[in-house]
This record gives structure tokens, C-alpha cells and sequence, in this order.
């Protein structure tokens, strides 16, 4: 361990030369930073990872049933297990995928799951992320660069060796192909991810596309290749966002989406991963509903828990949240990446007044929680350790079968204050180790 | 049930050249229990391929692509539609009770719907479950449209397709896009579930835009434009939950150019 620690900066610098980075947009200006890397990891016991890996993999399978219900017969609707206005007003309900059914009727084919666990041990599940998970690349060039830096650590420690995951991904592309090359779709060069768009790409063999080298012809998608060869695309993983992919399907003014691609979708003539429309089921709201699912779908209890958390749609739970405010963690329902979330406890006295006003005009927009006191993980700082709050964000991968990547993103604030560690936030990062035996 | 004959027209004018150009055209009647089509003839030019679309309302298309550099795009569908609206209606969503993009309600709207229920002395409860209306509620509905239909004038160029309800009720003018979203903006504040209709109506001239609102276990065709229910003489090209679903046309292409739409429909009733 001693080694890896004289190595952070080495590491640190190296990822900075492969452009591992993360892009944020600050004041309508984007701005790349590095992602820090620490380097002492986050170690998960075989055991405790087997336990993780049924409870996620259990998660997942009930959310992508879901998914299948809510674009086709609404069965959860109708039997009243979630109140309609949670689906049909979420801003990821997608009425353009209606009656569509993905190749393999998979919708979430990389799920990832955010995770803390609890001061008494105990895991709780923060959120689910259907849409584009991002991440997985850090930990992988991460523990790539480490075993450079120090062979000897991982002859050492029995860890599950993470460089499947490019593996994983294949196999789910695979899985749902309806033929011809795989390609991993990239907005370009100014997104956030950009860096694990072109890192995933090469590692699973699949061709980074850019929005101009793919187009529709006879209801068929195809690559353009420099040679003015035409290939045709199978299975797209695609880390453009629903509302971009196809502007005669959804917004009018994309340039980055491919005309007539959800007609060739819908044809069912190539698999996107993941299926549009999964918002509906990441959505903060249907969150409290997720162990819900399990039971209806899978007829199982759930194994991980949610974080105790209240519906401001609901009558009763409003007056304990507006009750409760101060000792809460409130999120706005609409926000992602660590936005919209506002903790009770640093509002003054008129700001929590005001944050009830809002709940009480806009209920369907909130949800709130109780503060979980998760675990700190040490981080390297100077010459010694300082504690910090991490999560755990889980990749799980649906193809044959649902598996949990024996890795994942942990993220950690830099900010010894704060419980909010997206790196979005400024955030850093470190390995997730998971013991193999 | 009426026999109808209609002639849609659509120009695509660009002042410079463009190419790349994907093209959406949703020119041919819906076909339903209320609503038939025969002798239908399509011409679409220029056009590289020209590929049959459907979409998760209901609607079907052509989804054209032209690759080379064009300066002008023509569409025409002509053909005969019986229509009859004792037929079976269209099945019910209840994406259409909830508002969307073009229909969120704002202060104005609210006060709109507020005011409309005072001079009606009827308690009408926001937010009521979708589809459970009585009869005379619906008569309240007109109340409503007609109500609407005084306070609101026609002004073409007021508002443009990026209009939305609130913005378009706040201006007070509009076409008849800006009339049914405001209409459906208040419908489905009142609880009354309600969607956006494209198509064509008796005579000659442009487009045209209606509501339909789900009251008795049926939808029903209103069209605050003209003050009237929709009758046998309309033809339906397109729904959704508001213009962003429903538009008729829509596309993509590459170049600088400006581009003007000229649209002619031309419906006569065959006797």
C-alpha cells in the first residue's frame, strides 16, 4: 500500500496525460478538469460483494421489467401500485417509445446503481441511473496505471481483476445486435465523458462514431467509413441523450442526433444501449417506488434498501417533511448530478420557510430523505490520511444474464463538510477493490 | 358519414442551397374507426429515399431524405376520406390528462380556468382522475371555449410555432395552433384529459389545428378557432399531446438558407 501512495502523483500525472478528465459546464462555459485520483481504495469483501451482487442485480431486473410495463401494457398503473402522475408527468417519460420493444426486450443494459453504506454497516441504495451511467473508465485506467505503478500490491491482495468489464460490455452489445459492427455513439470531443467514450470504445472493440458517420437507408443504420464504404450497425451504445438522438423523432433543432434513427429502432432493425425513454423509472420520485417493483414484478422482498425517504405527493408524508424539514435532505425530482439537492440542516431560518412554500405549491417536485451518516473512507492528503464521505457507484450490466461489474466508480468529496461527492461537485475518485476470496 | 375529397399541398422554399436535408411529412388521413382512406396518391420531390414512419401516437408518415444540394421541396397527397364519427373512437392514454411542453399552465391560465368557473358557479376541482366527467360538464367545456373564443383573436404572425399556451393566452392573439394549446392547457388543468389534433377542414386554405377532449369514455373533436365542434367535414392528419407531437412537417438540413412554407389544402365534400 505504502508504494501506491508514493505513486499518486505519478498516477495522477500519467492520467492527466491520457486526458482523464471530466468536462463541466459552470456558468455556461465548459471547463474540463481532472477527475483526482486517490489511491487508496475502497476494499469490498468476497462476501460482502456477493450479497451486494444478488441485491443489485435483483434491483435491476425489476426496473427493466418495468420499463417493459410502463412502454406496454401499464399493468403496475392499472393494479395501482404507482400513482399515474408519477410516470406520465416525469420529464423521462418518453411517449415516443410507446409500443416499442428493444431487441431481447432489455431497456437497461448498463445500469449504474449508486450506493453508501452506512456507519452500522448497513448498504442503502441513493439512486438508479438508466440513461448514461458514466465512470466505469476511471476505475479501469485507474487500477491499469496502479498495477503499472506497483505489481507487487496486487500480487499481494487478492482483487478481482476489473479489466472484464470492456468484456462485460461486448457481451451485452452482443447479446441485442440485429447484426453488423457495434459503435459507441459520442456527441464529441466537448462532452463531459468524452474520455471514456473513446477509452470504452477502443477497449471493447467497438468503433467510436461520431454523429455524422452514422445514417439511415432503407430503414437500416450504417457507419460511414472514410473509404466511402458503408457498414452496417448492430447495436449502438449510445452516450447521447434521448432528446438529441433522432431530430424527426425528438427535439426538432439536434445536430448531433441521427435523422430517421428511432424509425430504424422501431423497425427493430438496430439495438440502442441504453433503450430511450428509461428516465421514467430513474426518475427521483419513482425512486421510492423501485422496492415496489421488486415485489410486484419478482414477487421477492428487496434485498437493498432505499434510504427511508417521503413523497411530498402524499399527504402524510408532506407534513412530516414540512415538519421534519431541518433534519431532511430535500431533492428536487428534475435535477441530476448532485444538483437540486439541498440539505435542511444548512437553511437559514426564512430559507427553510421559503422551501416549504415551494414543496407545499410544487409536491410532485420533491422527494425527501433522511440524512444517512455514511461511512467515511480515508483519502491522502499531505502525508497523512483525512476522512472523507464516498459512495459507491455499482455497474451492472444486463445481457444474458445480469451481472455486477466485481468493481465500480467510489467516489468521495474533497470537501470535508460536504456529503455530496458527484463529480460533477468536484469530486474525486478512487478504486473499488473487491476481494476474491 | 361524409365522402370528402382533399388535396394537400406543401412548398418548401429555401433562399440558398441546402443538402443533408431529413424530412418528416405527415400528409395522409389517420386511419381509425372514425376515419378512412382510398385512392390515395402521394408525391413527394425532390427525394433520394423515401421510407414509411410510424410513431408511438399513433401517427404514420414518410420520412424523406434528400442528399443533394436542393433549393425547394414539394409535397402534395390527394385522395377520398369517409368519415364518420359514429365509429369506434381511438383508445384513451393517460399521457393526455398530464401537461406537456406547449400546454404548462401558468398564473394566466390558471386565473383563465378560475374566472371561467365563477361566471359558471360550478366547482370544478383541479386535478381530478382522468376520463370520470359527467354530461354536463362538457357542456361547461364549450362554455369554456366559447369563453376563450372572445378573449382571444386571430392574428396570424403573432406567435410563432415556438409559442407556448401561457404565452400565447398572456398576448392575447394567435393562430390556431396557440387556440388549441391554450384550450388543452385549460382542459387538462380542469381535469379533463385533452390532445392535440393536425389536419384539414372543409374549403380552401391553410392547415389546421383542433383539440380533442376525452369526455363519456370517447374523444371528441372541438376547435376553439372557429367556436364549433369538429364535425364529419374534418380530416385528421396527426395527434399528440400538443404541436411538438403533432406538427405535420418537420426537418433537418444542412446550409444557411431561410426557408419559406407555403401550404394549400383544398377540401370539397363529394355528394
Amino acid at each position: 500500500m505504502k508504494d501506491m501512495i508514493e505513486h499518486m502523483e505519478s498516477i495522477n500525472r500519467l492520467m492527466a496525460r491520457y486526458g482523464v478528465k471530466f468536462g463541466i459546464y459552470k456558468n455556461g462555459e465548459f471547463h474540463e478538469q481532472l477527475f483526482p485520483f486517490d489511491p487508496l481504495p475502497r476494499v469490498i469483501t468476497h462476501k460482502e460483494f456477493a450479497y451486494l451482487e444478488k441485491g443489485l442485480s435483483q434491483r435491476v431486473d425489476a426496473l427493466n421489467c418495468f420499463l417493459s410495463d410502463v412502454y406496454g401494457d401499464k399493468k403496475i398503473i392499472k393494479d395501482g401500485v404507482i400513482p399515474e402522475d408519477f410516470i406520465f408527468s416525469s420529464k423521462g417519460y418518453l411517449p415516443q417509445c410507446e409500443g416499442m420493444r428493444p431487441p431481447k426486450g432489455i431497456y437497461s443494459h448498463i445500469s449504474g446503481i449508486d450506493l453508501v453504506q452506512a456507519k452500522g454497516g448497513t448498504w442503502y441504495i441513493l439512486e438508479d441511473n438508466l440513461r448514461i451511467p458514466s465512470g466505469a473508465s476511471y476505475p479501469m485506467i485507474a487500477r491499469e496505471l496502479t498495477r503499472q505503478a506497483s505489481p507487487r500490491t496486487f500480487m499481494r491482495n487478492h482483487v478481482s481483476d476489473n479489466r472484464n468489464y470492456a468484456g462485460m460490455l461486448k457481451e451485452v452489445m452482443e447479446n441485442v445486435s440485429t447484426g453488423g459492427i457495434h459503435v459507441v455513439l459520442t456527441p464529441g470531443r466537448y462532452n463531459a465523458a468524452f474520455f471514456e467514450h473513446s477509452y470504452l470504445a477502443e477497449r471493447s472493440g467497438a468503433v467510436l462514431a461520431m454523429p455524422q458517420d452514422l445514417y439511415v437507408e432503407g430503414n437500416r443504420l450504417y457507419y460511414r467509413q472514410y473509404q466511402g464504404k458503408q457498414q452496417q450497425v448492430g447495436a449502438v451504445y449510445r452516450r447521447i441523450s434521448d432528446e438529441y438522438l433522432d431530430p424527426l423523432c425528438f427535439e426538432p433543432e439536434s445536430l448531433i442526433g441521427v435523422p430517421g434513427l428511432m424509425d430504424v429502432y422501431r423497425s427493430g432493425n438496430v439495438a440502442l444501449i441504453n433503450a430511450p425513454g428509461n428516465g421514467v423509472a430513474d426518475d427521483k420520485g419513482i425512486y421510492y417506488f423501485v422496492p415496489h417493483m421488486v415485489k410486484y414484478y419478482l414477487g421477492e422482498e428487496a434485498i437493498l434498501k432505499n434510504a427511508p425517504t417521503y413523497l411530498a405527493f402524499y399527504e402524510q408524508d408532506r407534513k412530516y417533511i414540512l415538519d421534519k424539514l431541518s433534519q431532511l435532505v430535500v431533492k428536487d425530482v428534475s435535477e441530476a448530478g448532485g444538483y437540486g439537492v439541498v440539505f435542511g440542516r444548512d437553511l437559514t431560518k426564512d430559507e427553510l420557510e421559503k422551501m416549504r412554500h415551494t414543496i407545499e405549491k410544487e409536491p410532485r417536485r420533491f422527494i425527501a430523505q433522511e440524512v444517512i451518516d455514511f461511512i467515511d473512507l480515508d483519502i491522502v492528503e499531505g502525508d497523512g490520511g483525512v476522512p472523507r464521505k464516498a459512495d459507491l457507484r455499482a455497474f451492472v450490466l444486463s445481457g444474458r444474464t445480469t451481472r455486477v461489474w466485481p468493481s465500480g466508480l467510489t467516489r468521495f468529496s474533497r470537501n470535508p463538510d460536504s456529503f455530496v461527492v458527484n463529480s460533477s461537485q468536484g469530486g474525486g475518485f478512487k478504486d473499488t477493490w473487491v476481494l476474491s476470496q | 358519414m361524409k365522402k370528402l375529397n382533399f388535396r394537400y399541398e406543401m412548398q418548401l422554399a429555401f433562399d440558398q442551397m441546402v443538402w443533408d436535408h431529413h424530412f418528416l411529412i405527415r400528409c395522409r388521413p389517420m386511419e381509425n374507426g372514425r376515419q378512412h382512406g382510398e385512392c390515395l396518391q402521394v408525391t413527394i420531390e425532390p427525394a433520394d429515399t423515401i421510407n414509411e414512419v410510424q410513431d408511438g401516437f399513433g401517427n404514420s408518415g414518410y420520412a424523406v431524405s434528400v442528399r443533394d444540394q436542393h433549393d425547394r421541396l414539394y409535397v402534395k397527397a390527394e385522395g377520398t376520406v369517409y368519415v364518420d364519427l359514429s365509429g369506434e373512437t381511438e383508445p384513451f392514454h393517460p399521457m393526455y390528462g398530464f401537461p406537456s411542453a406547449y400546454t404548462m399552465p401558468d398564473k394566466g391560465i390558471r386565473r383563465f380556468l378560475q374566472d371561467t368557473m365563477k361566471e359558471l358557479g360550478a366547482v370544478w376541482e383541479s386535478g381530478r382522475k382522468a376520463g370520470s366527467l359527467a354530461i354536463d360538464e362538457y357542456k361547461e367545456l364549450e362554455y369554456m371555449m366559447d369563453r376563450l373564443y372572445r378573449r382571444f383573436v386571430y392574428v396570424p404572425g403573432a406567435t410563432t410555432v415556438k409559442t407556448t399556451a401561457a404565452e400565447a393566452l398572456a398576448l392575447g392573439q394567435g393562430v390556431c395552433q396557440d387556440y388549441a394549446h391554450i384550450f388543452i392547457s385549460l382542459c387538462r388543468l380542469a381535469g379533463v384529459p385533452a390532445r392535440y389534433a393536425a389536419g384539414m377542414m372543409l374549403g380552401e386554405g391553410a392547415s389546421h389545428a383542433w383539440v380533442e377532449v376525452w369526455v363519456n369514455g370517447m374523444w371528441v373533436g372541438m376547435d376553439p378557432t372557429n367556436n364549433r365542434l369538429t364535425d364529419e367535414t374534418y380530416i385528421k392528419l396527426t395527434h399528440g399531446r400538443d404541436f411538438g407531437d403533432g406538427a405535420i412537417d418537420r426537418g433537418r438540413f444542412l446550409g444557411f438558407a431561410g426557408q419559406t412554407q407555403s401550404i394549400l389544402v383544398k377540401v370539397k365534400e363529394l355528394l
